[in-house]
C-alpha cells in the first residue's frame, strides 16, 4: 500500500470513520487492525519477522521489569545479581533484534566482501526485507534500552506494545519514536478534535506537494544528469543540487503525510525535520535532518560509549598524551567516529553509505579537534560571528558541504562521483539543460518544468524561512475563516495533482531502510 | 455544538465545492481517446464477436471483413498496452452489460515479459468503465496501488498545452454524447467505427530498427498468464467462445530471433492444449496462410498496412468459417 496511493488514503478514510465513530474502547483495537492491514498489504511473509520483534521486546522487556522490581535497594547483592541478569536478558534481546536486521539486511554484503577477498565463493541469497524492519528494530530496542536504565516501565500487556511496535505511520520511512512519548498517546482516548484534522489535512497536502511536484520533477533530471554524466558535463552541479531537493523532498515530504496521518488520530509524533538547510555546520545539519535517528544515536549509542569505561580509560591516556584540551576531546571524537560509522551502515550495506557516514563522523571529529584554533581565527581576523553575513557564510558553507557528500551518494562508482565534481568546478553551461529530456512529456516540456521547480523551491525556501524566525503557519491558517483554510488546502491539492510529472509516482527513498 | 455544526456544514460545502472542481477538470481535460469510443460500442450495443489485444490485433484484425458474409457484428477492443489483466476486466464489462457470442484474444507473447506500468496504462480502460461491479473491481485489482492522481485527476497523464486548446470540443463532445470518429484520422492511420486501426503503408527503408525479441519461459510476468487463464476460464464459465490467435510477424524478425520465438510459440502452444483453448498462430500452424514479406508491414513488429490488414481478415475469417479450427 504506497502511501500516496488511492488505497491508503480510503485506509486512513475508512480508519478514522471507525476511529471516532465506535465507542472509544474501541479505538486501540481499531488501530492495532489498522496496523494489521497495513502490514498484512505488503505480504504475509514481513508480518512473521515484525511479530517475532514483538515477541521477543515484549518478553525481555516484562523479565527486565519483573527482575527489576523484585528486588529492594538495600538488598545489593540481590540487586547486583538482578541487574545482571537484567544485562544478559538485554543483551540477548538486543541480539535477537538486530541479529534479525543484520541477517536480512547485510548478509549479501558481508558474503560479497569475503569473496572478494578471493578466499571464499558464497552465493548470493534472496533474503526478504520486511517492510520498515530497520525503523522498528531501533523502536523496540529503544524501549529495551529505556526499560533497563528504568526511564520507563516495562509494558505489562502484549497489544499494548504491539501496536506501539507496529504503529503503522513511522513503518514506512520513520520518525523512529520513542515509548515514553509515543505510547501514552496511542493508549489514551482521544476524541474528535477539528484541529488535529485541520492539522493532519493541511500537513498531509504540504507533504504531497513536496513529494509530486518537487522530489518526483527534481528526479527526472538528477536520474538522467547522473546517469550521463559526460552528456551533461555543463550543467553537472546542478545535478547534485537536483539531488538535494529530490532527497529533501521525498523524504520530509513523505515523514509530513505520516506525521499528518497520525495527528488526524490525535496523535502526535516526533519531528524528523527542522529546516536542515538552514545549518550553520554539520553537527547542526544533524540536529536538523532525520532528527529521530540522530537523536537515537545519541541517546543508545554516543552517551553509553563516551561514558564507558574504555572511553574514559582513553580520555585519560590522551589527555597524558595531547594535553588536557586537547585529550578531552579524543573520546568524543571517536565516539562520533562510530557513530557514524553505525548511520552510514543503517542506511543500506554498501561501501558508499559507510564512506558517506565517516565522512560526516570525520567532518565533526575535525570541527571538534579545531574549535580553539577556529576561535582564535576568528579573533584574528576580526570576524564577528553573530553578524549576518557570518551566519549567511556558515549556512552555504554547511550546504556545500553536505552536497558534496551527496555526490557519492547519487551514483554507483567512486570515479564517476569525482568526475561529476570535477565538471561541476570546471564546467557550466545552463543552457545544456534544454536538452534533457521531461520524462513522458519530453525536452519541449523542459523550460516549463523547470519553471515549476523552482518555483516550488522558492516557496519551500519562503515557508522555511518564515518558519525559521518563528512563524507557525499552521497556527496562522488556523486562525484564517474557514474558506480561506479551504482555499489553502485546495491550492496544495491541485498543486500536487496538476504540477507534477505525468510519470507514475515514484516510491520513497527511505522506504526500504 | 453551533460552532461544530457550522463547521462541519463549511467542510461538507468546501469537499463539495472541490469535488466539482476535479469532475469538472476532468471533464475538461481528459481527452476524448478511442477507447472511449471503442467501450461505448461494446456496452451500448451486443456484438458477436469482440476482438481483445494488443496494437497489432487492432491493426491487423478489421472485423467487419473477418465476419464478412455471416451477417454477424464484431468490434476490435485491441489496444497497444492491453495486458491479460485489461482484456479480463473488460470482458467483465460486456458480460455485466452486453456480453458477446465469442471473443477472440490476440496474443503478442512479447506483454508475457513485460509487467505492466501502472498509471495510465490502467486509466485508458478505467476512466471510460462506465459505473459496474467491473470498474470497482478493476479498481481493486489494479489502480487501488496508482498514486491519487489516477482517481482524483486522471489527466495528469496528457500535456495541458495539448488538452487546454481543445477544451471546448472535449466538453461538447463529452456532454453532447457525440462518438464520431473524425478526430481520430491522423497522418500515419485511421480509426474505424468497428474499433479497427487502419495504417497507411509505409516502405521498408523507414521502419523504425528493430528492437529484437526477448521470451524465456522462467521469465515471465506470472500475473500476465493467471488473467489469461482467468480470461479462459471466465469465458468458459459464461458460455462465450473463447480462441486466441498469434499475428504473423515479419520473415526478417523471425529470422532474426528464431530461438526466442521458437520458445514463446511452443509455449503457448502448450499453454492452449492444456487449457483447451483454440490456438490460431500465423507463423507455425498457418504461416503460409498470409505474407510475412515487410511489403505486408508497417514496421518489424508485426503491425500491418491498411490494404495488408484487410487481405489478412479476410483470410482469417474464411479459417474461422470453414471450421478449419
Amino acid at each position: 500500500m504506497p502511501i500516496i496511493s488511492n488505497a491508503f488514503f480510503l485506509f486512513i478514510l475508512a480508519g478514522l470513520l471507525l476511529y471516532y465513530l465506535l465507542p472509544r474502547k474501541a479505538q486501540m483495537p481499531v488501530l492495532l487492525v489498522m496496523n494489521l492491514l497495513f502490514y498484512l498489504s505488503y505480504g504475509v511473509r514481513a508480518l512473521g519477522f515484525l511479530l517475532f520483534s514483538i515477541c521477543v521486546t515484549y518478553a525481555a522487556g516484562k523479565w527486565i521489569g519483573k527482575l527489576q522490581s523484585g528486588v529492594s535497594r538495600e538488598d545489593r547483592d540481590a540487586a547486583e545479581i538482578a541487574n545482571r541478569k537484567c544485562r544478559r536478558i538485554l543483551i540477548l534481546a538486543m541480539l535477537l533484534n538486530f541479529g534479525v536486521l543484520g541477517v536480512l539486511k547485510y548478509t549479501n554484503f558481508v558474503f560479497g566482501n569475503l569473496n572478494a577477498l578471493g578466499l571464499f565463493s558464497l552465493p548470493h541469497l534472496d533474503f526478504l526485507l520486511p517492510l520498515g524492519i530497520s525503523y522498528y528494530t531501533f523502536q523496540s530496542v529503544g524501549y529495551l534500552l529505556d526499560v533497563y536504565w528504568k526511564r520507563i516501565p516495562a509494558e505489562e500487556s502484549f497489544l499494548r506494545l504491539a501496536l506501539f511496535v507496529s504503529f503503522f505511520p513511522y513503518m514506512v520511512q520513520g520518525p523512529i519514536s520513542r515509548y515514553g512519548t509515543l505510547a501514552h498517546q496511542l493508549y489514551g482516548p482521544h476524541d474528535f478534535r477539528w484541529n488535529h484534522i485541520r492539522y493532519g489535512v493541511l500537513r498531509i497536502l504540504w507533504g504531497l506537494f513536496k513529494k509530486m511536484v518537487l522530489a518526483d520533477w527534481a528526479a527526472v533530471y538528477a536520474d538522467q544528469i547522473f546517469a550521463r554524466p559526460d552528456q551533461y558535463a555543463g550543467i553537472a552541479g546542478f545535478g547534485v543540487l537536483l539531488y538535494t531537493v529530490e532527497l529533501y523532498g521525498n523524504f520530509s515530504g513523505g515523514i509530513d503525510i505520516m506525521i499528518g496521518t497520525a495527528r488526524m488520530f490525535g496523535i502526535t509524533m516526533d519531528e524528523n525535520f527542522k529546516r536542515p538547510f538552514f545549518s550553520v555546520s554539520v553537527t547542526d545539519f544533524w540536529r536538523r535532518w532525520h532528527i529521530t535517528l540522530g537523536t537515537w544515536m545519541k541517546d543508545y549509542v554516543m552517551y553509553p560509549l563516551t561514558m564507558s569505561g574504555a572511553m574514559k580509560k582513553l580520555g585519560k591516556k590522551s589527555k597524558k598524551v595531547f594535553g588536557k584540551k586537547t585529550g578531552r576531546n579524543v573520546p568524543i571524537a571517536l565516539s562520533n567516529l562510530i557513530v557514524f560509522f553505525l548511520v552510514g551502515v543503517w542506511h543500506g550495506p554498501t561501501w558508499g553509505n559507510i564512506g558517506w557516514g565517516l565522512y560526516n563522523g570525520v567532518i565533526i571529529a575535525f570541527s571538534i579537534f579545531a574549535e580553539n584554533r577556529y576561535r582564535q581565527l576568528k579573533k584574528t581576523l576580526h570576524i564577528n560571528d553573530k553578524s549576518r553575513g557570518w551566519h549567511v557564510f556558515m549556512v552555504l558553507r554547511t550546504f556545500a558541504l553536505m552536497n558534496l557528500s551527496w555526490y557519492f551518494d547519487c551514483v554507483d562508482s567512486l570515479q564517476t562521483a569525482l568526475k561529476m565534481i570535477r565538471y561541476s568546478v570546471t564546467q557550466f553551461d545552463p543552457s545544456v539543460f534544454l536538452t534533457v529530456s521531461a520524462g513522458k512529456q519530453g525536452a519541449a516540456y523542459t523550460p516549463v518544468a523547470l519553471v515549476i521547480l523552482l518555483t516550488g523551491c522558492v516557496c519551500l525556501f519562503a515557508v522555511s524561512f518564515l518558519q525559521e524566525k518563528g512563524v507557525d503557519f499552521h497556527r496562522v491558517i488556523a486562525r484564517q475563516p474557514v474558506m480561506i483554510q479551504v482555499t489553502v488546502c485546495f491550492v496544495l491539492l491541485m498543486a500536487a495533482l496538476m504540477l507534477g510529472p505525468m510519470s507514475a509516482g515514484r516510491g520513497f527513498i527511505y522506504a526500504q531502510f | 455544538m453551533r460552532s461544530s455544526r457550522r463547521k462541519l456544514f463549511s467542510l461538507v460545502l468546501a469537499l463539495c465545492l472541490v469535488l466539482a472542481f476535479l469532475i469538472l477538470a476532468d471533464l475538461a481535460l481528459y481527452p476524448c481517446t478511442f477507447i472511449r469510443n471503442d467501450v461505448h460500442a461494446v456496452v451500448t450495443d451486443r456484438k458477436d464477436l469482440v476482438i481483445l489485444g494488443s496494437s497489432n490485433g487492432k491493426m491487423d484484425l478489421d472485423p467487419d471483413v473477418l465476419l464478412a458474409g455471416t451477417g454477424k457484428t464484431g468490434h476490435n477492443l485491441c489496444v497497444g498496452g492491453e495486458y491479460p489483466v485489461d482484456a479480463f476486466y473488460l470482458t467483465k464489462l460486456m458480460l455485466e452489460k452486453n456480453p458477446p457470442e465469442q471473443i477472440l484474444f490476440e496474443l503478442d507473447p512479447g506483454y508475457f515479459m513485460t509487467e505492466k506500468e501502472p498509471g495510465n496504462n490502467y486509466l485508458l480502460f478505467f476512466h471510460e468503465f462506465p459505473v459496474s461491479l467491473a470498474k470497482l473491481r478493476y479498481f481493486a485489482d489494479t489502480l487501488r496501488n496508482c498514486d491519487l492522481r489516477s482517481v482524483l485527476f486522471p489527466a495528469y497523464e496528457y500535456s495541458l498545452s495539448y488538452e487546454l486548446p481543445r477544451i471546448r470540443e472535449t466538453l461538447r463532445r463529452k456532454l453532447s454524447g457525440d462518438y464520431s470518429i473524425e478526430i481520430f484520422k491522423g497522418k500515419v492511420q485511421e480509426y474505424h467505427e468497428n474499433g479497427f486501426i487502419e495504417k497507411y503503408p509505409v516502405q521498408e527503408e523507414q521502419f523504425p530498427a528493430y528492437h529484437g525479441f526477448e521470451f524465456m519461459v522462467n521469465d515471465q510476468v506470472r500475473r500476465n498468464t493467471e488473467y489469461l487463464e482467468k480470461l479462459s476460464g471466465l469465458c468458459g464459465k459464461r458460455g462465450i467462445d473463447f480462441r486466441i490467435a498469434v499475428m504473423p510477424v515479419p520473415q526478417t524478425a523471425l529470422d532474426r530471433d528464431p530461438e526466442a520465438y521458437g520458445r514463446a510459440w511452443s509455449y503457448f502452444d502448450d499453454f492452449c492444449a492444456a487449457h483447451q483453448i483454440r490456438l490460431y498462430n500465423f507463423n507455425t500452424e498457418y504461416y503460409d496462410a498470409f505474407s510475412h514479406e515487410a511489403a505486408c508491414y508497417v514496421d518489424y513488429d508485426g503491425h500491418m498496412n491498411g490494404e495488408s490488414a484487410e487481405e489478412f481478415s479476410g483470410v482469417f475469417g474464411t479459417i474461422l468459417r470453414e471450421g478449419r479450427g
